[in-house]
């Protein structure tokens, strides 16, 4: 078992950690004041560091489409085509 | 003064006593109340006699069963028991459900839950400072009612319906966390395999106070297994301070896998007497359980989770939920399954696949928040709700002693 620092999605969240258990699973994620995970530092472990954070993927015409509320037509209509 | 014995008596409209009269050897009615009584109509006498949370093992938020159960020293198992150990053999622990079969006379006496403790690697020889127990905690604010520490300190009483592969003797004890201080009572499995209501009283202390606060301040402990560290002294069964006299004479439980023990029917009250187990309702007891555990499961594949959820970004989004009552204190991790497909946000009439497991935002005693992530599609500020994807799906959050 192991603890990993996560990324920070947005500025303003807490700093986050991962418990990864033997089976690379993580089953609990957890702030720093967590008593198991000051446990876990004080027997003189550190956290791994976070993973990049992944690119989003790019979104398709139509995913941009509906996110607008738009409809294909209605954006002919608007561009007067 | 004038003393009058009589078997039974009828056809008198008053009868009257300066001072007091006896039923039997039981109940007593004096001037101040009335006193030894058991039961009213074999039933509990009021509510919240039983300081254990619990004691019939109904609740079973985590969801171990006998056959696989908690493992791990300091794992819970059923509702508000776990394990303790330092071993070299391994054990199991979770929620039987009794019949008239594996219940006996506890499933007689109303009982269709128990916690099943077993042996699944040995231990025959243990080393000084090794053990094995399962333990209740108990919080200071509710233990008042012992008055421990005062001049007016209460004995306690345990009393619990208990089966074993292994007869002999064994060793429950109460623990003043506060005060590191203890007292240990034997007791003795007669026959293997058979349910058997134990009741132990113990002497009332005039020494230490419970604090008067939410935390840690009882241990209740049932011994399996004591190294010498534990049981090298004498049994104490006053209050004391003395490591070595805890557990002498406890059988070594570990000794042969497939030893099997069973509890239920368990109650911690104030006084000498035993009374009738304290039943409470289901939602009650779950209700008392939450207080230190909560496990907000879909139970159906596609069924929300949380009050309701909101995008943050094309790829993130906050959870957001109201524990259903108080937690003791405010949790500082969340727990799920370890499958990030096992859960969904469902936002601008899309449900998208978490690309990650939920993970802790921020919590209250009162509510949560839990940060989702999908691999896109988002528009933020989009409202939705999570969604559990399979029936196993839960978010949980612990705030255990």
């Amino acid at each position: 078992m192991t603890y990993q620092e996560l990324p920070k999605l947005n500025p303003e969240d807490p700093q986050v950690y991962a418990r990864i258990d033997d089976d690379g699973l993580c089953r609990l994620t957890c702030t720093a004041d967590h008593p198991p995970f000051i446990a876990w530092l004080a027997e003189g472990n550190e956290p791994l560091p976070p993973d990049p954070i992944p690119e989003p993927e790019p979104l398709t015409a139509q995913q941009k489409l509906e996110a607008a509320g738009l409809t294909v037509e209605e954006l002919k209509d608007l561009l007067g085509l | 003064m004038a003393i009058v014995n009589f078997n039974s008596i009828s056809g008198v409209s008053t009868i009257s006593a300066t001072t007091s009269m006896t039923v039997g050897t039981g109940v007593t009615i004096t001037t101040n109340g009335i006193v030894g009584v058991t039961s009213i109509n074999s039933g509990q006498l009021g509510g919240s006699r039983n300081v254990i949370i619990n004691g019939s093992m109904v609740v079973n938020q985590r969801g171990f069963t006998g056959s696989s159960g908690a493992t791990a020293n300091g794992a819970y198992t059923t509702d508000r028991f776990h394990l303790g150990h330092s071993m070299d053999g391994a054990v199991s622990a979770g929620q039987t459900t009794m019949n008239s079969t594996v219940g006996g006379n506890a499933y007689a006496d109303g009982f269709n839950s128990a916690l099943h403790y077993r042996v699944t690697t040995a231990d025959a020889s243990l080393a000084a400072s090794q053990y094995a127990v399962i333990t209740q905690p108990i919080e200071g604010f509710n233990l008042q009612g012992f008055k421990k520490g005062t001049a007016n300190a209460q004995q306690f009483t345990l009393s619990f319906w208990v089966r074993s592969s292994l007869t002999g003797t064994y060793i429950a004890e109460l623990y003043d966390y506060d005060n590191s201080r203890s007292v240990s009572k034997s007791y003795t499995i007669d026959t293997a395999n058979t349910w058997e209501k134990k009741t132990l009283t113990f002497p009332a202390d005039t020494t230490g106070v419970f604090d008067n606060d939410n935390a840690l301040s009882l241990y209740v402990f049932w011994w399996f297994a004591a190294g010498s560290d534990f049981s090298g002294g004498t049994l104490s069964t006053t209050w004391h301070t003395t490591q070595a006299n805890r557990a002498i004479g406890q059988v070594n439980f570990l000794a042969t896998a497939g030893n099997n023990f069973f509890l239920t029917g368990v109650q911690l009250e104030v006084g000498p007497t035993a009374t009738e187990f304290e039943r409470r309702s289901f939602g009650q007891e779950l209700a008392l359980c939450q207080r230190y555990y909560y496990r907000e499961i879909v139970g159906s594949a596609g069924a929300p989770l949380g009050q309701n959820a909101f995008a943050t970004s094309a790829t993130s989004a906050r959870i957001l939920g109201k524990f259903p009552v108080s937690l003791r204190v405010r949790p500082t991790a969340l727990e799920q399954t370890g499958t990030a497909a096992d859960y969904a946000i469902f936002t601008g009439g899309s449900t998208r696949n978490c690309s990650a497991v939920p993970t802790f935002n921020d919590a209250t005693t009162e509510s949560y928040i839990v940060t989702a992530t999908v691999a896109s599609g988002q528009q933020t500020g989009h409202g939705g709700s999570a969604v559990g994807q399979v029936t196993t799906a839960y978010l949980a959050w612990n705030a255990e002693l």
